[in-house]
């Protein structure tokens, strides 16, 4: 059993044809205190502690984190999909952490994407389009901009790059960073995903729901479906990935901070 | 908000995760530790209890996200398993141009 544990886990990248089977029967979260008497969580698959792919054991501060882990996992049938499995994927990389980011490089990765961010390019034509984008993404650009201090401005054609000014950069440089390294994992994923800077600031801030936001990151594919027609193998594959990236970023960014404590008011 | 109403709020959110969960592993005991968590963070919001939270209605957004992602999760999967049925086999694939796999001996 160990032994297959093991080659599991030093599969890196296995092709589409090749899917693991299931090889353990129960799922569950055990916890564990470390040497400063911190409770930490690893999920179990039968006997065995999970490990990342480079091998470490996988010990979370998080207990939800740890549930939602453990789900992906035992929800799982017959094979194991990996793609499917995106808070463990995430969870494995940071603590990889196989490209040797930090903190610093990965906010510098979010900034550097500020200038291709699809919410401040907006299409000149058709003019709905461009009417829906003013109707949807402007509102929320001046929640940004309000909340964060800045003075983002869109640009309306590919020629011209949008307003972000370097008191912009700084101030969001500044606030990316109060972010952990894995919660920034985390936010870089939702990102890349949705192609947007913005919108992960104004999903994490909970201004909008995931779906919300899966919807403003298609906007102009849901503009043409409604036009054009729409393909459920191509579209709504495509959406529904989107709504999964985009939730597991949030999650994770949320999971990996220890955002509250609970606090038991004295009983009078 | 009064904590009472945003416990509330939260509800039909964790309704929608325990749906999914019971879709996803076909059901959900009350002796899962998934079940307990789910249950105590319904109680959290109790008058003898006070959430230091940056976002003090949090707890309701962090449950609709989850339930998202269960959902879109489980109709990626569905969609997918729909529309990959239609995959040829290796066998097939090179009879289409006219080739023939080796004996396997």
């Amino acid at each position: 059993m160990k032994r297959i544990l093991f080659n599991f886990v030093s599969i890196r990248s296995h092709s589409v044809y090749t899917k693991p089977k299931r090889f353990y029967k129960e799922v569950s979260v055990a916890d564990e205190k470390d040497e400063n008497g911190k409770l930490l969580y690893n999920v179990m698959l039968d006997k065995y502690k999970l490990k990342t792919q480079g091998g470490k054991f996988l010990k979370l501060e998080s207990e939800p984190l740890a549930l939602a882990i453990a789900q992906e996992w035992d929800s799982q049938k017959e094979h194991i999909h990996q793609s499917r499995m995106l808070l463990t994927g995430l969870a494995f990389t940071s603590i990889d952490n196989p490209l040797r980011l930090t903190k610093e490089s990965i906010t510098s990765q979010i900034l550097e994407y500020l200038d291709t961010d699809s919410w401040l390019y907006f299409s000149t034509e058709p003019e709905n389009l461009t009417k829906l984008q003013e109707k949807r993404w402007l509102p929320l650009i001046e929640w940004i901009n309000q909340k964060h201090m800045l003075n983002l401005k869109p640009s309306y054609s590919i020629v011209d790059t949008p307003e972000i000014s370097e008191e912009s950069r700084k101030s969001l440089q500044r606030f990316l960073l109060s972010y952990n390294f894995m919660a920034l994992n985390g936010f870089q994923y939702g990102v890349e995903a949705a192609k947007s800077v913005l919108l992960m600031l104004a999903t994490t801030a909970f201004r909008i729901s995931v779906d919300e936001a899966a919807e403003l990151a298609r906007l102009e594919q849901i503009y043409q479906a409604k036009i054009y027609g729409n393909v459920e193998w191509y579209h709504d594959i495509e959406h529904e990935a989107l709504r999964s990236r985009i939730a597991a970023s949030v999650l994770f960014v949320h999971l990996s901070s220890n955002l509250h404590t609970v606090q038991d008011l004295p009983r009078t | 908000m009064s904590s009472l109403e945003r416990s509330r709020n939260a509800i039909p959110a964790l309704r929608q995760i325990v749906s999914e969960l019971r879709k996803s592993n076909g059901k959900l005991s009350r002796e899962s530790r998934e079940f307990k968590f789910l249950m105590n963070q319904m109680r959290t919001h109790q008058p003898t209890q006070r959430i230091f939270s940056k976002a003090p209605n949090e707890m309701e957004h962090l449950a609709q996200t989850y339930a998202t992602y269960l959902h879109s999760t489980r109709m990626l999967a569905e969609l997918q398993e729909k529309y990959s049925s239609g995959e040829r086999s290796i066998e097939d694939s090179a009879k289409l141009v006219g080739l023939q796999l080796p004996e396997k001996k």
